[in-house]
C-alpha cells in the first residue's frame, strides 16, 4: 500500500489511522531483530497521534495525504523530549528541546512519526554498518548492507514497516539506501526543505529528503515539508511548486540527457542495461534521449571530498579527544579531514562554483539527466571492497562516484528502481534535474512507474 | 609524496601512528585528484560558502 492508498483508505474508513499505525508498531518491533532498522520505536506517541488524527478526520478536519499515515525519520532528526543519537555513541543519551523543521512540518501535515530509524554513525559513510547500535540489513538480502548513510530508512520503507521514511543525503545518502533496498528516494535542491534541527554533519552538503514507495508518496511528502524556514540560513525563498504528478503523467516532448561519458564509464554490466532500458521507456513514452558530454565529475567528486573532509571534522574537533567514541571508518575520515589545509577547503569552495557554472550550460540542452545512482547492487555488510565490472574498488568510494557530486551542485535528483540483477537485487536510476524542479523530476519518475 | 605525518606532527594532532599509517593513501590519492584541479581557477573566483549578517549580530 502507498501513502496515497492509505490516504484514500482512510477517508473511506476502510482503515482507521489507529489500525495502521498498530500494524506498522508490530512490525517494526517484529522485525527489528532481523533488519535493525529502528534505534527508538515510539509506540506511545504515535498510538496518541493515530487516534487524535482518527478523530480530525471524523470531524472532517482534513490535513492532506499524510493525515493518519505511519512514518518514520532518521535518527538525526531532533525530536523534543525523545533521544537523537545520529547513531553516534558520543550523543548516545542526547534528548533534544526542539523538534526539526520537518518534525514540525510531519506533525501539521497529520503524519504519525512510529520512531527513529538506524543510520551510519553521524551520517558519515554508506553502510550503516553501526559499530554502536548493530549493522542495519538490507531487507532484500539480510546479508548485504541497506546502504547509508539513512540506511535504517531504506530499510523501513522497503521492509513495509512505514509508508515513508525522512532521510539526509550530504554524498547520496538518500539515494543509495533508496538504491540498494528498491524504494525511491529524493534528494531535494539545497536550501528547498529545512536544516533546522538536523543535526549536522556537513554545513554546505547536507539535505533532507524522503524515501518512499513511489514518486507520487515522495511528491506529496515533498509537498508538506518544503518552504522557507528563517532558521536555516541556506533555506530558499523559491515558491513551493505543485509536486504531486497528475494520473496521467505525460514526459512527452522532455529532452532526457544520457551522458556520453563517466557516467557508464564504468558499472556492472546489468546497472548499464537496465538504466539504458529505462531510457528506451521514456523515448517509448514521448521524451527525447539525447547524448551529452557532462562536466568532469571526477573533480567535482574530489571537491566534494575535500569539503566534506574539512566541515565534518571542524564540526566533531570537539569531540576528537575521546577516540574510543568513534567507529574505525568514521575516525579515519575525521583525522583525515584535519589534515586539509584551510587553502584547500577555500579553493573547493571555488572550484564549486566554477563547477555549478559549468554544469548550467548542460540545462540549455536537456530539461534532465539519467545516469545509474550506484554502480553495482547492494555489497555484502563487512565488504570493505567491492568488484565493479573487471575493477576492484573501495566499496565506500564505488558507491558513492554517482551521487556525490551532485549535493556540490545543489541539484534535485531521484532514485528510482529500475529493476533487478541476475541475482535478485535492486538497481536504480538517478534522474537529476535542473535547481527546483523537482516537480519534472517527479513527473518523469511517476510516467516511469505508471509504464511498468 | 606530502609527509602527511609530519604535518599531523606540526599540527599537533594526537592521532596515533597506526591510524595515522591508514589515513595516508587515501590522503594521497585525494591530493593527486584535487592539487591540479586549484591551478585552474581564476582569481576572480570567490568561494561558494554562504555567509550572512543578521543585523542583530552586526551591531
Amino acid at each position: 500500500m502507498t501513502i496515497l492508498e492509505a490516504a484514500a483508505a482512510l477517508r473511506k474508513r476502510t482503515v482507521s489511522s489507529v489500525e495502521l499505525t498498530e500494524s506498522a508498531l508490530q512490525n517494526a518491533h517484529d522485525l527489528n531483530p532481523k533488519f535493525n532498522a529502528f534505534i527508538t520505536v515510539l509506540d506511545d506517541a504515535a498510538r496518541e497521534q493515530a487516534k487524535a488524527m482518527d478523530a480530525e478526520l471524523s470531524r472532517r478536519l482534513d490535513r492532506g495525504p499524510l493525515h493518519g499515515v505511519p512514518v518514520a525519520i532518521k535518527d538525526v532528526f531532533e525530536t523534543r523530549g525523545v533521544r537523537t543519537t545520529c547513531g553516534s555513541a558520543i550523543f548516545r543519551n542526547h534528548v533534544s528541546q526542539r523538534d526539526a523543521a520537518v518534525v514540525e512540518k510531519l506533525a501539521a501535515a497529520g503524519a504519525v512519526i512510529i520512531g527513529k530509524t538506524g543510520m551510519h554513525e553521524l551520517a558519515y559513510g554508506v553502510t550503516s554498518n553501526n559499530p554502536h547500535f548493530g549493522p542495519v540489513r538490507n531487507p532484500r538480502d539480510p546479508e548485504r548492507i541497506p546502504g547509508g548513510s539513512s540506511g535504517g530508512s531504506g530499510a523501513a520503507v522497503a521492509a513495509g514497516i512505514a509508508f515513508m521514511a525522512m532521510g539526509s543525503d550530504t554524498g547520496g545518502s538518500i539515494r543509495l539506501p533508496a538504491a540498494f533496498c528498491g524504494t525511491v528516494g529524493l534528494k531535494p535542491t539545497s536550501g528547498r526543505v529545512s536544516r533546522y534541527g538536523v543535526m549536522p554533519l556537513d554545513f554546505s552538503l547536507d539535505h533532507m529528503g524522503p524515501l518512499t514507495r513511489t514518486a507520487r508518496d515522495a511528491a506529496v511528502t515533498l509537498q508538506a515539508i518544503a518552504g522557507f524556514d528563517p532558521r536555516d540560513e541556506t533555506s530558499s525563498r523559491q515558491p513551493v511548486a505543485d509536486y504531486l504528478p497528475p494520473a496521467d503523467a505525460s514526459i512527452r516532448g522532455v529532452r532526457i540527457g544520457l551522458p556520453e561519458n563517466f557516467y557508464f564509464d564504468r558499472l556492472d554490466p546489468d546497472v548499464n542495461g537496465a538504466v539504458r532500458r529505462k531510457a528506451q521507456v521514456a523515448e517509448s513514452l514521448g521524451a527525447h534521449v539525447i547524448p551529452v558530454r557532462v562536466p568532469d565529475i571526477g573533480a567535482i567528486n574530489a571537491v566534494s571530498r575535500v569539503i566534506l573532509l574539512a566541515e565534518a571534522s571542524a564540526l566533531m574537533e570537539k569531540y576528537l579527544d575521546k577516540r574510543d567514541q568513534f567507529g574505525a571508518d568514521v575516525l579515519a575520515l575525521l583525522d583525515q579531514g584535519r589534515l586539509i589545509p584551510a587553502t584547500d577547503y577555500v579553493n573547493a569552495q571555488r572550484l564549486r562554483r566554477m563547477m555549478q557554472r559549468d554544469f548550467a550550460q548542460l540545462w540549455r540542452r536537456v530539461d534532465c539527466l539519467f545516469t545509474p545512482t550506484a554502480p553495482m547492487a547492494a555489497p555484502r555488510i563487512g565488504e570493505t571492497t567491492v568488484q565493479v565490472g573487471d575493477q576492484t574498488e573501495d566499496t565506500r568510494l564505488a558507491a558513492t562516484r554517482l551521487v556525490r557530486g551532485i549535493n556540490v551542485l545543489g541539484l534535485p535528483a531521484l532514485s528510482v528502481p529500475c529493476g533487478v540483477d541476475r541475482r535478485g537485487l535492486p538497481l536504480s536510476l538517478q534522474i537529476i534535474g535542473r535547481s527546483f524542479q523537482e516537480a519534472l523530476v517527479l513527473r518523469i519518475a511517476a510516467a516511469l512507474e505508471d509504464a511498468g | 609524496m606530502k609527509n602527511w605525518k609530519k604535518v599531523a606532527e606540526a599540527s599537533e594532532l594526537l592521532i596515533p601512528e597506526p591510524d595515522l599509517d591508514r589515513i595516508t593513501a587515501p590522503l594521497e590519492a585525494l591530493e593527486t585528484a584535487f592539487r591540479p584541479l586549484t591551478k585552474t581557477i581564476p582569481d576572480d573566483v570567490e568561494p561558494a560558502v554562504s555567509f550572512f549578517i543578521f543585523p542583530e549580530e552586526a551591531e
